[in-house]
């Protein structure tokens, strides 16, 4: 343990040499690792898995990771419905209760082998004869009687009853010629890396993504497989990057360190999608939080010792007036800064479908008054003067446990914020705050009165509506296997849920399944305060064409439509053109239509030449095809005609859309209205719709219309997007042309520009400017144009690789052309060179430290050596 | 030298008293906590089904009473079995602890040999030049940042040299999706992610070193044996280097040896404010879901790294202190 002082500078001077030795050339290597060719997203997100066993997984993160692995009989849509993934079709026989399905030739196992509906038959008989292993999925193969693979490609179902959900089959198909070896008793512990026998090549499924690896609460990293049957994904790689918190992973996002952010909260929300080059979307989530209050009966509650004794819980009318007492709008707004939906009915609004959208007559609505007359009305009175209701015949008050999760702060909120307003009317819950655990034992214990708590929905809705039936009610306590927080009973509804589970046919069993919400929006076991929303960040200088979420909530990016929609930002960056032929039209048999192409379809790439091909498909099936831009074709036989025009652009790019003609023998009797559609400075308007009397037309270039009407009033009205519709009653008489002209208000501007080097004052091409969800790539003079934009003063984000991004604003202006022009900014030469500088800096500063150190102390020897200074102080 | 062995004797025991009583604190202290931990592991996600929960309930012996949980325990202690995981099932918690204090060594051994290095060659020039302007400057320095909250610290690092300046990353021990390798890309890799958290982990504690080394060396500067070596004619240097220094080290190697316990037991707030995936980082993360054997793991590996760096800091007094040698 001697250190001399010498010693401890020498170790010194080494350890900061050492130290700057490694921090100039860990400055200067630029982006570090990321100079690898392939394109790898990086994703944050907040959970990451528990396993990635199949049969153990738990946490919601672990099944997003299984299904981009692995495929499942039915896919689940960007709207949540279901369609076609491994079965291609698939048919029934009369009773629902035999199920076919074809199953794609396409499909291919990670490791070449090709799948086949022997694997599914596989999968599926093993969840059926392993119950206890297979436990996490053979809730969706209830009332199976037996699976089989009629050939490769065929696989049929049969059934004890007929079943709603054979179309949503969530069990992940697994590969035979791997898991067959597996022992049923080691199904929940095999790991796909540590048990090299079964899993030789490392895990194999055969989804558009290949699981390359998983690190416990740090990453998990998916390869493209790039034989996927429906798509292959934009990129080479995913990478899952898991956070502690909200604020690391979007600072991570600031600092270019991920490309999109999964789940941020709504506290660091604006300061993130606010930064340079951040865009975000407010997606609506499969999730919903309510104020549950306890049904329990009397009887059920003799089970549960330590139970609630205050029953009034149970009286319908009390439920009732708790439910007026509730403003979900003003919950929304303060609980979760505006970004959920209001609550209403059980299903959240993430599935539209099955979500019933209660009418303003059924409402309760925020009504303290309302709530005041019915609690009297029932025969609750203030009798003791304490300014709480008691029961006038019980003389019970209305003094309820409310509990709450503790430590989540919208739940704290609204808990006060529910408890002032039942005050109001003479309630008295007090908010008691416990952990989610033991929470958890008050709902196990029966010991609440109310309280606030969440879930998380399936794509389907059975499981949400199972929670209130009466068999899933606890019938003692810590009876864990059972969902029921709110103790409802209802057989009516009980009845509706088993026949709902039976209706084969889709709309019966929406019928169903909104009268089962409407009875529960009356009965109010539950009142749904708020939908929340998921709130998904993207950096957009490092990929582009995002999907529309908002509008898809199934298309998240943890879904498989994400990674096939987004495009890595490069210099040669192509938006996918846009075509629409607008609604199906109606035309006169011998009658000839003018279809223009440019004005039907646009490419997001200012100046991108487009090629177009018209397809007219005859009532006789017969097919012509034109490419060219515009076509007049001549509609000869009556039936349906079917258009389609696809176009492509320069980089290869294309889109398409159809519409339907209905071709009609004209009557004897029939007169014409005719006439242009313009624009308030007498520019014609191509591809305007017309519609009068039911039928639909649509104008040529030159803006002209001509439609047959049977003799009589009519209300002819002409649209076009971008323009104001605009009706004008008309009267048609027989044989006659009745003259018609609309002129048409624009509802919106274009915006047009250059974008320049700042130092060079050169146009830059192939830079992105977006306005909103608008955007468009400049041309090579750097000239831009967007079109169709809404008038006002909006955000201009234009950006380069390269550049400083550049926010500004325009005015757009209704019907004009606004002029923008604007400058980019070379980035300073990347951090290489300015953390050169700095190392080179702080090296010296080190150097020049130890340097005095070393000089003090060689001074100081040579001075002591022949006359030794006073020593400070208190020496000698 | 038989009153010292005994001295060391009664540490020993004394240490292994310590040792068993926090094992058994180790097992109360967790069963003391509110909640049920098989609830809280399961979200209330409709795709668990019932028959999981009940396998998780019997799988963890949670359904047992308290006595027999005990007994378990002690004897699994005892061959350092702490059980899986909850989280990571099929993997021993102490695995998962003794991966983690790779990163906890990387990091906090780093910074504790530049603080040490630092704080003990600025406290020594302080004492030395006393009054003058280094020590002023030193102790102003040194104080400002013992005194700044390290997770405020951390937290400015990552937004001027993170998010602002882009040199250095703001979270994570290496590229994501990296793992350690022995490589030069490797190593770079590595050092690119320690610098940032560890030096806010060196510059907020240089303090302590540097002020100890200081008060110490200025007290062992007034002794009367510095007057005697002094009067003697020795160089100010020799008189440092082989009559103050020695001396003033006594209590640095107390507080070394407490910072050795620290390099072990993680540092909870830079880890977590960097994501850096240390010892620190996964007792915070399993606190969150109450991940008993995980938590069990970690502290008694950091209680016995406390019980045996104190118990060396000891020994070394007693072998270092002449007066302890001779005190017999």
């Amino acid at each position: 343990m001697i250190v001399s002082v010498r010693k401890s500078i020498a170790l010194a001077v080494v350890a900061i040499m050492l130290l700057v030795s490694i921090a100039v050339p860990v400055m200067l290597a630029p982006g570090n690792a990321e100079a690898a060719v392939e394109v790898t997203m990086t994703i944050g997100v907040l959970q990451g898995p528990d396993t990635l066993n199949p049969f153990s997984m738990i946490l919601g993160f672990s099944y997003t990771i299984l299904f981009l692995m692995y495929d499942t009989l039915n896919s689940v849509e960007t709207d949540f419905s279901a369609d076609k993934q491994l079965a291609q079709s698939w048919y029934h026989s009369e009773d629902g209760k035999v199920w076919y399905y074809n199953i794609t030739h396409d499909a291919v196992w990670h490791d070449g082998v090709a799948l086949t509906a022997e694997d599914i038959n596989f999968t599926y008989n093993l969840v059926l004869d392993n119950e206890n292993a297979c436990s996490l999925w053979s809730g969706y193969l209830t009332d199976f009687e037996e699976v089989v693979a009629l050939s490769d490609y065929q696989l049929r179902i049969t059934t004890t009853k007929a079943k709603a959900t054979m179309l949503s089959i969530m069990v992940p198909i697994l590969p035979k010629h791997i898991w067959a070896d597996i022992p049923a008793n080691q199904l929940k512990q095999v790991d796909y890396w540590k048990d090299s026998t079964y899993f030789p090549t490392g895990p194999v499924g055969s989804g558009p993504l290949v699981l390359d690896g998983f690190v416990q609460d740090d990453f998990v990293r998916m390869l493209k497989w790039d034989k996927y049957f429906i798509d292959v994904v934009n990129v080479d790689e995913v990478l899952y990057k898991i956070y502690e918190t909200s604020e690391q992973m979007a600072t991570a996002l600031r600092s270019e360190y991920i490309d999109v952010a999964m789940g941020i909260l709504p506290s660091s929300w604006v300061n993130t999608i606010s930064a340079p080059n951040i865009d975000g979307q407010v997606v609506p989530q499969l999730s919903l939080y309510e104020l549950g209050i306890n049904c329990a009966s009397a009887e059920w509650r003799e089970a549960f010792p330590k139970a609630s004794d205050n029953l009034e819980t149970t009286n319908l009318a009390v439920r009732q007036a708790i439910a007026m007492c509730v403003n979900t709008t003003e919950l929304v707004k303060t609980c979760m800064g505006g970004y959920a939906d209001a609550g209403t009915s059980l299903i959240p609004t993430a599935t539209p479908f099955w979500h019933y959208y209660v009418p303003p007559e059924e409402d309760w609505g925020f009504n303290l008054q309302g709530a005041r007359d019915l609690l009297t009305a029932a025969g609750y009175e203030d009798i003791d003067g304490d300014d709480i209701r008691e029961n006038t015949s019980s003389e019970v008050e209305l003094t309820f446990v409310f509990n709450y999760r503790q430590n989540v702060l919208a739940e704290e909120l609204a808990a006060e914020k529910i408890s002032d307003w039942l005050w109001e009317v003479g309630i008295n819950a007090p908010p008691v705050g416990l952990q989610e655990s033991q929470l958890t034992n008050a709902w196990f214990g029966c010991t609440y009165d109310m309280y606030i708590w969440g879930w998380d929905a399936d794509v389907d809705p059975s499981f949400m509506l199972s929670v209130m039936t009466t068999s899933e009610i606890p019938t003692y306590p810590q009876d864990y296997l059972k969902w029921s927080d709110c103790y409802y009973s209802n057989p009516v509804y009980d009845q509706m849920y088993i026949d709902q589970q039976n209706a084969v046919d889709l709309a019966d069993r929406q019928t169903i399944i909104h009268d089962m919400q409407r009875i529960l929006y009356v009965d109010c076991p539950y009142i749904v305060l708020w939908y929340p929303s998921g709130l998904y960040a993207y950096r957009t200088d490092t990929f582009y064409n995002y999907p529309d979420m908002e509008a898809n909530p199934g298309s998240t990016p943890g879904t498989m439509w994400f990674f096939f929609d987004v495009l890595p930002y490069g210099e040669d960056m192509n938006l996918q053109p846009e075509v629409d032929l607008g609604p199906d039209q109606d035309i006169d048999c011998g009658q000839s239509m003018e279809f223009t192409g440019s004005a039907l379809a646009s490419d997001p790439n200012t100046g991108d030449i487009l090629t177009y091909v018209w397809t007219f498909v005859e009532p006789d099936e017969t097919e012509s095809e034109y490419k060219q831009e515009s076509v007049t074709y001549t509609f000869l036989n009556p039936g349906e005609v079917t258009v389609t025009l696809t176009v492509t652009d320069s980089g290869g790019l294309s889109a398409s859309d159809s519409l339907v003609m209905t071709v009609t023998e004209v009557s004897e009797t029939a007169g014409w209205v005719s006439g242009y559609v313009k624009t308030s400075s007498e520019a014609p308007i191509a591809a305007a719709t017309i519609t009068a009397g039911g039928k639909t037309s649509a104008t040529d270039s030159q803006g002209k219309y001509n439609m047959s009407l049977e003799p009589g009033e009519y209300e002819v009205t002409a649209s076009a997007s971008g323009y104001a519709a605009s009706s004008e009653d008309v009267t048609v008489e027989t044989v006659t042309i009745t003259w018609q002209n609309f002129t048409l208000a624009s509802t919106t501007g274009n915006l047009q520009g250059w974008v320049l080097d700042d130092e060079t004052g050169e146009g830059i091409s192939g830079a992105s400017v977006k306005v909103g969800t608008k955007m468009t790539i400049t041309n090579e003079t750097g000239y831009y144009l967007l079109t169709k934009l809404a008038a006002g003063t909006v955000f201009v984000n234009t950006s380069m690789a390269g550049y400083e991004a550049n926010r500004t604003t325009a005015v757009i202006v209704l019907g004009g052309t606004t002029t923008l022009n604007v400058t980019l900014t070379m980035e300073s030469t990347e951090t290489g060179g300015l953390g050169t500088i700095v190392a080179v800096a702080l090296g010296v500063i080190a150097l020049a430290m130890v340097a005095a150190v070393v000089m003090t102390v060689i001074k100081k020897r040579k001075r002591s050596g022949d006359d030794d200074s006073p020593p400070p102080e208190e020496g000698s | 030298m038989r009153s010292s062995r005994r001295a060391i004797m009664r540490k020993i025991i004394n240490s292994l008293i310590t040792l068993f009583l926090v094992i058994i604190l180790n097992f109360v202290l967790f069963r003391m906590m509110p909640g049920d931990p098989v609830r809280l592991i399961i979200p209330n996600d409709p795709k668990i089904t019932d028959d999981h929960i009940a396998q998780m309930i019997e799988d963890f012996g949670l359904d047992q009473p308290l006595y027999l949980q005990f007994f378990t325990y002690m004897k699994n202690t005892l061959f350092l079995e702490f059980g899986d995981s909850f989280t990571e099932l099929g993997t021993p918690a102490l695995e998962i602890v003794l991966e983690k204090l790779k990163w906890t060594l990387i990091l906090t051994g780093t910074s504790s040999i530049f603080m040490i290095l630092i704080g003990v060659t600025v406290g020594v020039i302080a004492a030395w030049r006393r009054g003058g302007r280094f020590d002023t400057g030193s102790l102003a320095f040194s104080l400002f940042f013992y005194a700044m909250p390290t997770f405020w610290f951390a937290m400015m690092l990552i937004a001027i040299f993170s998010t602002e300046l882009k040199w250095f990353p703001p979270d994570s021990a290496l590229t994501y999706g990296n793992t350690l390798e022995f490589s030069w890309d490797g190593f770079r890799d590595l050092v690119h992610h320690l610098i940032l958290p560890a030096t806010s982990l060196t510059i907020g504690s240089i303090a302590a070193f540097s002020l100890i080394m200081r008060g110490s060396l200025v007290d062992v500067m007034t002794e009367e044996f510095i007057t005697t070596a002094r009067a003697k004619g020795l160089s100010e240097t020799q008189m440092l280097k082989n009559h103050a220094v020695p001396n003033a080290m006594l209590p640095m190697v107390a507080l070394i040896a407490i910072d050795i316990a620290f390099v072990v037991g993680g540092a909870f707030q830079t880890e977590v404010v960097f994501n850096y995936p240390g010892i620190g980082w996964e007792t915070v993360e399993a606190t969150y879901v109450k991940n008993y054997p995980i938590l069990q793991a970690a502290f008694f590996l950091i209680a016995v790294a406390v019980i045996l760096a104190n118990l060396i800091a000891d020994i070394l007094m007693v072998s270092l202190d002449p007066r302890v040698k001779m005190g017999g």
